[in-house]
């Protein structure tokens, strides 16, 4: 009985120690397997036409492979059900989770955003079974995938636009009309680009209260950089937008929770965000009116008769400021009088009590004439 | 009018300092941002509402019309307001003899009605905002805002300092002067500070 359980097992070890012999085999071997799926792939100009169609390009620059962070797998490490050339199925999508998990054991990093993956709009789509939700390899790219410092990368802070936009068509176009996305064409390096507000592997949809595009909390997100005065004098912006949003009715409704309070892209939109003197601007004076009129019915032209983003501690605030002052002036002179009155009295009172007086109490009818 | 005060003070404060503990657990206490709203705005109403009574009684009653002849501010007062300064600083000689309302008094009344319309006007344009900027320009709302919350603090310290210990700390008031309940005073009380009043009803009875 023994012995028939033991005869399958040891049949199974022989396999997984044959197994482990290939991971442990020289590169170079390796290498030369590579060299037989290049035997095909390695032409330029080799494809296929799919029944559709669709021309699908089949060619693989080796060397594009050979200079991404992935210069040391060899094809079949991703094409893993690829097990003999030629291959008479079309091998399966390459499933990055393979080695992209934390806790492995074959140096891929070890990134939590692995598993923000899945609890994004993106992941979440995924499992749903959408066939259009993007995977690692539709950002990222396939054979030349490359650290997102590197400029050549798809992720690169200048390429992200374009490679959200690969499928975000109409946000991207958008996008690259408005101050943020005209900046980033110029090469301003603080330009924010989609993954500056939407995060990156744990992009939630906007109704989601964790999102940071969420109304509760996308003026945190646009604050990360609009509060920053090092930021923004060097674009002529000013950092005390968001303080005096903050102090403004909208400001305080927003930080109390109560979420229909106008935040910053109630006015300024979310993409299509363009300098006040620009008429394609929400809040250019033209209009205001209709901007302001989304949650304030009866909205007119009068609204665009003055500042928004108003300092009242600022002396441009004009009349707002003085009024301010004024005040401030009276109540603390008044505060010291006062005090001063105190002092007087109780220091009265005490000299009194030393030489205390007659006292005569009579209750008396309210007196009338 | 006490409670209406009260409520809009501490429902004004929790707004204008409402990054503060203290403001945010007043605000909890009202049922959040929207609650104190409502507070704000039906102690407002309150207010208003004493604030129309008390024109009507001007209009109607003898006592509060005479009591309107005697609050209009005279030369006078400021002699004798003067002649007060003079006695709490050196103390010498005889404290002022005061009519029916002392000039303190009197400055109460009037600030306290140049207060509440302001406040008033200021309140009502801030709660309509979308017809305060389509009839005025912007300033106007911004100013509104700042006068509203700059003269809230300055009543503020005048309801702690001057009126409460005035009438509760302040020298035959503690712990409290009742007449704001039952509308009477004691003779002493009325004789030392409104002196002339009181000699000139004494004489009257006399004669």
């Amino acid at each position: 009985m023994t012995r028939s359980l033991f005869k399958p097992l040891a049949l199974e070890a022989a396999f997984v120690l044959l197994g482990m012999t290939w991971l442990v085999t020289p590169l170079p071997v390796r290498a030369q397997e590579d060299i037989r799926c290049l035997t095909c792939h390695g032409k330029p100009g080799f494809e296929k036409t799919l029944p559709s169609g669709k021309k699908l390009e089949l060619f693989v620059d080796p060397m594009r492979l050979r200079l991404s962070v992935h210069k040391d797998r060899k094809c079949v490490d991703c094409h893993a059900d690829v097990t003999e050339v030629p291959h008479p199925e079309i091998p399966q999508k390459v499933n990055c989770g393979r080695c992209h998990f934390l806790g492995n054991s074959v140096g891929a990093p070890q990134l939590q955003r692995y598993i923000e993956y899945g609890t994004s709009v993106h992941g979440k789509a995924l499992a749903e079974g959408n066939p259009k939700a993007p995977v690692c390899q539709d950002c990222h790219g396939d054979h030349f995938i490359l650290p997102g410092s590197d400029a050549r990368s798809q992720v690169n802070h200048k390429s992200i636009p374009q490679t959200c936009g690969g499928c975000h068509l109409e946000i991207y176009a958008q996008y690259q009309e408005s101050v943020h996305g005209q900046a980033l064409i110029k090469g301003v390096k603080d330009a924010p680009v989609c993954t500056n507000c939407h995060g990156e592997h744990n992009i939630l949809k906007p109704q989601d209260k964790t999102s940071t595009v969420n109304p509760g909390t996308v003026v945190n997100t646009c604050s990360k950089c609009h509060s920053k005065v090092v930021i923004m004098e060097k674009y002529g912006v000013k950092a005390e937008q968001v303080a005096t949003y903050r102090e403004s009715f909208h400001g305080i409704a927003n930080e109390f929770g109560m979420l229909k309070a106008a935040n910053c892209a109630s006015c300024h939109t979310a993409h299509q965000i363009f300098p006040e003197q620009d008429p394609r601007s929400t809040v250019n004076s033209r209009n205001i009116p209709l901007t302001c009129g989304k949650c304030h019915p009866g909205a007119n032209a009068n609204f665009a008769q003055g500042r928004i983003h108003l300092n009242p501690k600022d002396k441009s605030a004009g009349i707002v400021y003085w009024v301010a002052l004024g005040f401030k002036v009276l109540t603390l002179s008044t505060l010291a009088g006062l005090l001063i009155h105190i002092a007087l009295d109780l220091y009265r009172r005490f000299k009194n009590r030393k030489q205390p007086g007659e006292k005569k109490e009579v209750e008396v009818a309210e007196k009338s004439q | 009018m006490a409670l209406s005060v009260t409520l809009l003070i501490l429902s004004g404060v929790a707004l204008t300092y409402h990054e503060q503990a203290w403001a945010r657990f007043l605000i909890w206490l009202m049922g959040g941002l929207q609650g104190r709203h409502w507070v704000h705005r039906t102690a407002a109403i309150g207010l208003l509402v004493a604030g129309l009574l008390h024109l009507l009684g001007l209009m109607l009653s003898e006592r509060h019309k005479r009591d309107f002849r005697e609050v209009k501010p005279r030369p006078n007062d400021f002699r004798a307001a003067w002649s007060g300064l003079k006695f709490a600083f050196s103390g010498k000689g005889e404290p002022p003899h005061y009519g029916w309302f002392t000039p303190m008094q009197k400055l109460q009344y009037w600030g306290v009605l140049i207060g509440c319309l302001l406040m008033g006007v200021s309140g009502v344009l801030l709660w309509n905002p979308v017809f305060t900027l389509n009839s005025f320009p912007k300033w106007v709302l911004d100013t509104m805002l700042v006068l509203h919350a700059t003269e809230a603090q300055f009543i503020f310290v005048l309801f702690i300092l001057w009126h409460l210990y005035d009438v509760h700390v302040a020298e035959g008031n503690f712990p409290m002067n009742p007449a704001w309940l039952t509308g009477r005073m004691s003779e002493e009380h009325f004789a030392r500070q409104h002196r002339a009043s009181w000699e000139n009803g004494r004489s009257k009875e006399e004669a």
